[in-house]
């Protein structure tokens, strides 16, 4: 191809490529980087996501709560592994509790901020991890709570006080 | 990012260096990429993924040696990809963004255009490198080699082959 015919056959390609101006290029740059930054901002919410702490007062703490939580606070300061628990919960109840509900409840006080748990630095023989439970601030506050349902539940069943202590 | 590598030169995670280099290079890659693909919004796909695949690895060697250069042909690749995968699917593409010069015209010019992209999709990606540094960018063949890290004479063969074979097409 000659020199001319070169430069005519140039000027046809050029024509049929897109053109492209500043302006057009600057707006799908900012709009990348808009992208970007939301993915940014999506990106560090979901990093710093976190379990909101929830209860600190009490919203419904069952039966069995009220027995794990009495039971933590009364091993406080001891080895309060989940099994020592369990066994305080049976030593307080008129009946026998399922340990798989106090499991549950541990689990669900541990979750509300009303007791802490921490892996035993000395686990016995064959445990891998064994947690320890301490009741926390927000626990301790919802004792006297319970003392007062219970207190309460005493003196309205008064009737049904047991007939040992009817007699005496 | 979730895990920031700090490069121990600049202090800068090497994703915030993706991202500026990006930036940088933007124009220079989109308008590589509309010329390849005639389309506007394709052209912003084919970058915004390639900035997604940038950030999910870390950053090469030859990026941070010719960022230019190496952004620049991934950016071809992309596109490239992009018009045979367009092709296989017989998509009918409306081109857009055209400077429309003489509307009695449209379509022949549209007939060209198609004929333009198709011949843009049979072309290796290197060729394709060359072509549109030399008639989207104007670049110089000299320029060309040096960005791309070639000798001006292979340039210069590699852009006569191509001229032929667009003359037969087009003329």
């Amino acid at each position: 191809m000659k020199r001319k015919e070169r430069r005519e056959f140039d000027q046809i390609v050029e024509r049929y490529l897109p053109r492209t101006s500043d302006e057009e290029a600057e707006s799908a740059r900012d709009r990348l980087f808009q992208v970007l930054r939301y993915r940014h901002v999506l990106q560090e919410a979901i990093d710093n996501f976190k379990v909101p702490q929830a209860i600190t007062k009490l919203v419904s703490l069952s039966y069995v709560d009220q027995l794990v939580l009495t039971s933590t606070y009364l091993l406080h300061g001891e080895e309060s592994s989940s099994l020592a628990i369990a066994d305080k919960v049976h030593e307080l109840s008129a009946r026998e509790i399922d340990e798989g509900a106090i499991f549950v409840s541990l689990d669900r006080l541990e979750r509300g901020g009303l007791i802490s748990a921490r892996p035993f630095e000395e686990p016995p023989e064959g445990y891998k991890a064994v947690l320890v439970f301490q009741i926390t601030e927000d626990g301790k506050s919802l004792l006297p709570d319970i003392v007062t349902g219970a207190r309460r539940l005493v003196d309205a069943l008064k009737d049904f006080a047991s007939p040992k202590i009817e007699g005496e | 990012m979730i895990t920031q590598t700090v490069s121990q030169q600049s202090g800068v995670s090497w994703q915030e260096e993706v991202e500026r280099l990006f930036h940088t290079h933007y124009k220079f890659m989109y308008c590589a990429a509309k010329a390849v693909l005639g389309s506007s919004a394709d052209a912003e796909d084919v970058i915004q993924n390639l900035l997604l695949k940038f950030l999910q690895r870390e950053l090469r060697p030859e990026l941070r040696a010719n960022p230019k250069g190496y952004l620049y042909r991934a950016a071809v690749h992309e596109s490239l990809n992009m018009l045979r995968s367009r092709r296989r699917r017989q998509e009918s593409d409306e081109p857009d963004g055209f400077d429309i010069l003489d509307a009695a015209s449209d379509r022949a010019n549209n007939n060209a255009r198609d004929r333009l992209r198709h011949i843009f999709s049979e072309l290796k990606p290197q060729y394709l490198e060359i072509v549109i540094l030399h008639y989207e960018h104007g670049f110089s063949d000299a320029d060309i080699g040096e960005l791309l890290g070639k000798s001006r004479s292979t340039i210069a063969s590699i852009l006569s082959r191509v001229r032929a074979r667009l003359n037969k097409a087009l003329v």
